[in-house]
């Protein structure tokens, strides 16, 4: 393969989802060897309470700035992989959607904040690394966001039939060249790609190293996403609009992948059992994923797909994340100061009730029993809405 | 003969999953073999509408992209 083909196999043609999968759960588990499992809503929640510490609504004498956060400089990274990757592919462009689509963006994005604060995470961190640490948690936040998803799209649905003005009206692109091939953005994307990597030796300089890695490893799922296009939003909703079961199989499979890594580092005591446990495998982990796997259908992307998407340009996005910061900050508020945070649920590592064995098992049961649905109703049709 | 009913769907600056689900609802009110040309700016909607055409059998005649635009040009089957 010469040079230009293989850049064309990275950055001219879509990465397979099969491929995401296996890679983010790779990287997921690399990065808890580091230090801690992916997750994005703590850093959104550190941005959410960022500006409202500056308006003075949030106390929190322990509040880290976002430039050196750790899940904060995961997402900033997810951004940027995710622009970079945009623009080594030429697919960025600013996109306007219609004030409809803004506004759900922005409900979407409370939900999300919401849902992510009930359940102690948000999809990638409550569901995918929850489980993947083998916490209760995430299973109940599985079923959850798979109600969820279903009953957004189903508003969608309802939306699309009897109020098409909530999303009608004309949308813009800016950013694309006026001929047919806008041939800047791969050089750009070089650059930012190159400017990426100088500010992570930078935060090395500074005596601030494992800033930089954090930076790093957000613009590896960034990078991975955005060539895929794999979708955990997908992944819980598709099955229901047209039946194709791609994504759920690859998100199963990313589930069990990053589960035997986490599980290997828990059970070789490199790390401490409890982490990524959380108290809310109950009405926090159920509701939680309800309400933001509504949220992540409505705003057209989850903790992983907003904040790519937003590094893309897509408006709507943008409108999401701000809002997904400012209710995941409010509701974690109103949960401490009512007495809630202690009500979500109890934290239960599997092993405990089950043993090591049982719990990898019921993990990858529960992973294949989530992929054969798909794959069954895939060919029987029998949940499709579309 | 005369050439199928052609209806335009411009689903410029929406994402997905509308300009799919829009879709599957403009080819119920055409008759068999009428065409639906569809626009939209959202990447992510190609991949909706090409799960569509093979779970649904509706045929995607025609795919093209312009200027981050694509187009589609799907004909009712069934």
């Amino acid at each position: 393969m010469t040079f230009a083909e293989q850049y064309r196999a990275l950055f001219g043609r879509p990465w397979t989802v099969w491929a995401a999968g296996v890679l983010v759960a790779t990287v997921n588990v690399f990065l808890f060897a580091f230090d801690r499992p992916w997750t994005a809503s703590d850093g959104v929640r550190n941005w959410g309470d960022w500006v409202l510490t500056g308006v003075g609504v949030v106390n929190r004498p322990d509040l880290i700035a976002p430039w050196l956060y750790s899940g904060s400089l995961l997402n900033i990274g997810v951004l940027l992989g995710g622009l970079t990757a945009a623009l080594l592919a030429q697919e960025f462009a600013i996109r306007v959607p219609p004030r409809g689509e803004l506004v759900k963006g922005g409900v979407g994005g409370l939900m999300l904040g919401l849902g992510a604060m009930l359940a102690l995470g948000c999809n990638v961190g409550g569901f995918f690394s929850a489980t993947s640490a083998l916490s209760l948690s995430g299973l109940g936040m599985m079923l959850g966001l798979f109600a969820g998803a279903a009953i957004g799209l189903r508003y969608l649905l309802w939306e699309t039939q009897h109020r098409p003005q909530w999303s009608g009206g004309a949308g813009r692109v800016l950013g694309r060249g006026a001929g047919d091939r806008p041939s800047r953005q791969p050089v750009a994307g070089a650059l930012a790609l190159v400017a990426l990597v100088a500010l992570a030796f930078a935060y090395g300089r500074l005596g601030y190293g494992p800033q930089g890695v954090f930076l790093l490893f957000g613009v590896a799922f960034g990078v991975i996403f955005q060539r895929s296009r794999f979708c955990l939003v997908r992944a819980f909703r598709e099955p229901f609009m047209t039946g194709d079961g791609e994504h759920t199989r690859a998100a199963a499979l990313a589930v069990v992948i990053s589960m035997l890594g986490f599980t290997i580092l828990k059970f070789t005591d490199l790390k401490d059992k409890g982490e990524w446990v959380f108290p809310s495998a109950g009405a926090g982990a159920v509701l939680g994923g309800l309400v933001f796997g509504v949220g992540m259908v409505l705003a057209g992307g989850c903790g992983a797909g907003a904040i790519w998407r937003a590094g893309e340009g897509q408006v709507k996005l943008w409108a999401a994340i701000a809002c997904f910061a400012l209710g995941a900050s409010l509701t974690r508020l109103v949960l401490v100061q009512t007495g809630l945070q202690g009500k979500l649920g109890p934290a239960v590592f599997l092993p405990a009730w089950l043993g090591w064995g049982g719990a990898v098992l019921l993990v990858v049961a529960v992973m294949a029993a989530w992929a054969a649905f798909a794959t069954w109703n895939e060919a029987t049709q029998t949940f499709t809405m579309l | 003969m005369t050439a199928p009913a052609t209806s335009v769907l411009d689903c410029r600056g929406l994402a997905s999953p509308l300009p799919a689900v829009r879709l599957a609802k403009a080819i119920k009110t055409m008759a068999i073999g009428g065409i639906i040309e569809l626009f939209t700016t959202d990447r992510g909607s190609v991949e909706d509408i090409e799960a569509f055409e093979k779970q649904s059998g509706h045929k995607v005649i025609e795919q093209s992209e312009r200027n981050g635009v694509y187009r589609f040009k799907v004909q009712r089957t069934r």
